[in-house]
């Protein structure tokens, strides 16, 4: 134990004595910003110029890039990309996308200078932020429509690494995320990781409550695990079973619930058709009289059936 | 000892100057800022004045069902209007007004609209519904549906013959929003928006009445949901800070539906009464930020604390007049939530700019119900008085946290390493704590520019100490029953996923992931729980305007489940098994310059099979299945600059078999009188011709 803090000096010396080698070339500005860049870029190969239609555009606007440091602004000073000859081999200070050199916390830094705050302040920490997420990989700022702020658009951003939600949004029962009713954003602020699962508040159960504030409560009988976490029960993305459940019931309230009687008994096939077992396992199963599962507020409603 | 220390000191210091040393050259590689007042930007072509499009014409829905209207808003047969479009004013003083609008003549409509003046204002407003049809063939006898008080016809018994009336089971919610953002400076902003969400309608809702019999009825639906949000933020170079107000009013215009009982015993239960959601109100305060110290010392965090109310009248605890004067031990409810949340990352940069860092997370909340405890005299199906009981108002307190170290030693690879855990304390439950904490890693390796691996591996163990259990507090549940939730828990989650890059215009991906729970110390409940996914995506880029694409994935959703019909009794298992396969693909692009062209499919099969065996033998239920398969083929002719047509074709087909609802009409199950639900069938052609105007 006594080696450990040494162990850690060392450590430290490691990672620290090669940051001094990073040091990079002179870097400087062109000379006349944006019109230096689109004498190239203003083709249409490019594709830039409907940045102008955006608010990345504005040249009115004090805060934006074009006000200020025009293409620069992002992609650092980029004379030495300018001046080349064999510009591919020569690329802009800050460049962006798959085939960029810059890590993804390089690139974010250019976009962070500015939007640092509002929706983005519990980014670092989170997890796109240390799945080496860049910004870029999901907005793209050169187009005149963003499709992340398309909620139809958007999801299909999502999808490209979120596979399986994919899968999701086609199942029996959904949100409607593939009609745009919601978009994954109406739940999660992917910049943020201050919220559990990246959410747009605090945990599961505020998010949920966010639209269906009726569940909130507190109610006279609450029911524990709804209490706790709404997931328990519900797939949100998407559930082969009614109303996002995770199982059918019986099995899904019989996970927890054991009491003599009723509850704990076996419900097979060859039950169908008795009287005895149908009324427990058929059409809406046990809620067919347990119906306030989400909690009552009826004195007489302790075994949540009214 | 004392040498030790100094010789540590020294090190120390010596790591900090070079680090230093280091800030400042990086510091110097930055060059100053360029005078721009040369840059005049005449390339730089802004189109002021309006620009984007609107898009008119009509649909044709052959045959629509519930399930296919069911938040398309696509509900009737025949020919609609459908009219949208998405556009922007810029002015040249910095004024702007964005709007986008879809399904207007529909009922799944969307309107936003956000202007001002870039910089400086902004104002939003938006409104949006969502309608759903959720009855598939249901019925009922009552009369006075989408009121509070239900009554069944004169002289009606529960028999085939009794006449029953078709029940719609929709609702529509609209949400109208509005919103204010004023940026007084360039670091300041104010935000204020508020949303109003209505939701009416009807929905199936059933009561329990003596003995164990029950009914099914529509119940209905008048929720409004007030929110309104206040921010103020200061987003500086080295601090960002935000202060938060949310406010949030539940109010249901319905607070109990009286119904008659259909399957009355005739002991006084003819009328029954059930509660629906109370009123309930929320507010919380919030302080979210971050603080860059130096360039390799990070913070990011947010404080909010919260309370929740709800007093709603309570209703007597019967309808029968037999218990009409039984006192209630309070009016209403009082009930009181408060809720906080604690919440720090720190970030530490071993490096300079690529290298090691560590980022250490702490996160602690708390939901603490402090809703009066009180002794109720229930009466049991409004017919005898119950055994007393009192409220559980349940608090919850979780701390969690995690310590990741992230090491990309050179540009191809990234390893992350860390540790994670949380705990859970709980009031008025079987397990008062549970403990779960685990390791995780992941490398991330790109041996080549057209490949990109990424594997993640984690291994959680939860600790719900026996000890710690705190009683039965649900009803004599078997004293083996471990409740998912807070049982020990093994969790073990594996994910790879390969991205592949041929050529330039070529994206292959390949994900696999599982999670694998085992609740093996549990002898009643939740025994094991398996989900596993494999996707493969492909993109192909046909020129500079189209592409084609296909997916598909596998999932399989695994658990096993323990029971015994009481203490000592013969165990029953029974495994449930749900898999589903999805795929498509789509083709996009260019015939000619003016014409351009699109496919999409997409199919989506599910099986859901569960396998009960109680303890005889084994006896599967008929298999769950559902059949989604779409296919849209589209034409756009760009006529003229301004000018553009489309023509859109789809069909959808749907098939399930749910042998739960199947065949199971109102009367079919003795004692419960039901909807008579059918699951979902259909086969929809909808054919849409658009207008396109540009400006």
């Amino acid at each position: 134990m006594k080696a450990f803090p040494n162990l850690i000096l060392i450590v430290l010396l490691l990672f620290v004595l090669p940051g001094t080698t990073l040091a990079e070339g002179e870097l400087e500005y062109t000379t006349k910003g944006a019109d230096n860049c689109l004498m190239c870029h203003r083709s249409d190969k490019w594709n830039v110029m409907p940045i102008f239609k955006t608010k990345h555009g504005s040249l009115s606007d004090p805060a934006a890039p074009s006000s200020n440091l025009q293409c620069e602004s992002c992609h650092g000073p980029s004379a030495a990309h300018a001046k080349a000859k064999n510009k591919a081999e020569q690329l802009p200070a800050v460049s962006f996308g798959k085939g960029a050199m810059e890590t993804a916390d390089e690139q974010n830094a250019a976009c962070q200078s500015c939007h640092s705050g509002h929706n983005t302040l519990g980014w670092m920490g989170s997890a796109h932020e240390s799945s080496d997420v860049a910004c870029v990989s999901c907005h793209s700022v050169h187009v005149e429509n963003d499709p992340m702020f398309d909620p139809i658009a958007q999801q299909e951003v999502c999808f490209d690494c979120h596979q399986g939600t994919r899968s999701d949004t086609f199942k029996a029962s959904g949100h409607g995320l593939r009609f745009g009713s919601l978009s994954c954003s109406d739940c999660h602020n992917v910049h943020d990781g201050n919220n559990d699962f990246l959410l747009t508040e605090d945990n599961i159960n505020d998010t949920c409550y966010s639209c269906h504030a009726e569940k909130r409560g507190p109610f006279l009988w609450e029911h524990a695990p709804v209490t706790d976490d709404c997931s328990l029960c519900h797939r949100p993305h998407g559930s082969n079973h009614p109303a996002l459940l995770t199982k059918r019931p019986p099995l899904l309230c019989q996970q927890c619930h054991s009491a003599a009687g009723h509850p704990a008994m076996a419900y097979t096939s060859e039950d169908i058709g008795t009287q005895a077992a149908d009324r427990f396992m058929l059409s809406r199963s046990c809620m067919n009289c347990h119906s306030q599962v989400h909690g009552s507020n009826h004195p007489s409603g302790s075994s949540q059936v009214r | 000892m004392k040498r030790n220390k100094k010789y540590q000191l020294q090190l120390a210091l010596s790591a900090c100057l070079v680090m230093t040393a280091g800030n400042a050259l990086a510091a110097e590689d930055q060059p100053e800022a360029p005078d721009t007042s040369n840059w005049v930007c005449k390339l730089c072509v802004v189109p002021y004045g309006w620009h984007g499009g609107a898009e008119f014409g009509l649909l044709y829905v052959d045959d629509p069902t519930p399930k296919f209207a069911d938040y398309r808003g696509f509900d009737e047969d025949g020919v609609a209007l459908d009219l949208g479009g998405q556009g922007r004013y810029i002015g040249e003083n910095g004024h702007y007004l964005d709007y986008y609008a879809r399904n207007l003549a529909h009922d799944s409509r969307v309107v936003d609209i956000e202007g001002g003046k870039q910089g400086f204002y902004e104002f939003r407003g938006s409104y949006q519904e969502i309608p759903r049809y959720l009855g598939h063939g249901t019925f009922t006898p009552f009369l006075g549906v989408g009121t509070d008080n239900l009554t069944l016809p004169s002289g009606w018994s529960p028999s085939p013959d009794a006449p029953l009336e078709y029940a719609d089971l929709e609702s529509k919610r609209k949400i109208s929003g509005a919103g204010f953002t004023f940026k007084a400076f360039s670091r300041w902003r104010a935000d204020v928006d508020f949303e109003r969400q209505e939701k009416d309608g009807t929905k199936a809702t059933s009561g329990g009445v003596f003995v164990l019999n029950a009914a099914h009825w529509p119940s209905p639906l008048k929720h409004t949901t007030d929110r309104f949000d206040a921010s103020i933020e200061y987003a500086g170079r080295i601090l960002q800070i935000r202060g938060e107000f949310m406010g949030s009013e539940f109010d249901n215009g319905y607070s109990s539906v009286t119904w008659e009982n259909p399957v009355s015993v005739g002991f006084g239960d003819e009328l029954s009464r059930t509660a629906l959601e109370p009123d309930n109100e929320y507010q919380q305060f919030s302080l979210v930020g971050a603080i860059r110290l130096t360039d390799w010392l990070r913070f990011s965090g947010k404080v909010s604390s919260g309370e929740a109310k709800q007093n709603d009248p309570f209703l007597p605890y019967s309808v029968n007049p037999d218990y009409e004067d039984r006192p209630l031990p309070r009016e209403s409810l009082n009930g009181k939530l408060e809720t906080s949340v604690f919440n720090l990352s720190g970030r530490l940069l071993l490096e300079l700019s690529r290298g090691l860092d560590l980022t250490a997370t702490y996160k602690s909340s708390e939901r603490e119900n402090k809703t009066p405890v009180d002794v109720y005299q229930p009466v049991m199906f409004e017919i005898f008085p119950g055994s007393a009981r009192s409220n559980r108002p349940y608090s919850y307190e979780r701390s969690q946290g995690k310590v990741e170290l992230r090491y990309r030693p050179t540009y191809r690879l990234r390893l992350n390493a860390g540790y994670r855990s949380e705990e859970v304390d709980r009031t008025y439950q079987e397990v008062r704590t549970t403990d779960e904490d685990g390791f995780f890693g992941e490398v991330q390796w790109a041996p080549f520019d057209l490949v990109d691996v990424r594997l993640r591996l984690e291994d959680m163990e939860r600790d719900a100490s026996i000890s710690e259990q705190q009683g039965n507090y649900d009803r004599a549940e078997n004293p083996l029953m471990r409740k998912f939730n807070m049982a020990n828990r093994d969790r073990t989650r594996s994910t790879v996923e390969v991205d592949l890059y041929p050529t330039e215009r070529m994206g292959i991906s390949f994900s696999a992931w599982n999670t694998d729970d085992d609740y093996s110390e549990s002898v009643v409940g939740l025994t094991s729980s398996e989900e596993t996914a494999v996707s493969i995506d492909f993109n192909y880029a046909l020129g500079d305007s189209g592409q084609v694409y296909a997916f598909f994935t596998d999932e399989t959703i695994k658990s096993a489940l323990a029971g015994a019909d009481g203490a000592g009794a013969m165990p029953w298992t029974s495994n449930s098994e749900d898999s589903i396969t999805t795929w498509g693909f789509g083709v996009s692009g260019r015939i000619a310059e003016k014409w351009r062209y699109g496919v999409d499919y997409v199919s989506s099969d599910s099986d859901g099979e569960i396998v009960t065996n109680d303890g005889n033998a084994e006896a599967p239920f008929p298999v769950l299945t559902t059949e989604l398969e779409n296919i849209r083929l589209y034409v756009d002719y760009e006529m003229s600059e301004h000018w553009g047509f489309g023509l859109e074709a789809f069909n959808e087909s749907y098939d399930t078999a749910d042998w739960l609802v199947d065949g199971i009409g109102p009367y079919t199950i003795d004692g419960v009188l039901t909807m008579g639900e059918e699951s979902p069938d259909y086969d929809v052609n909808v054919i849409r011709v658009l207008a396109k105007y540009r400006f």
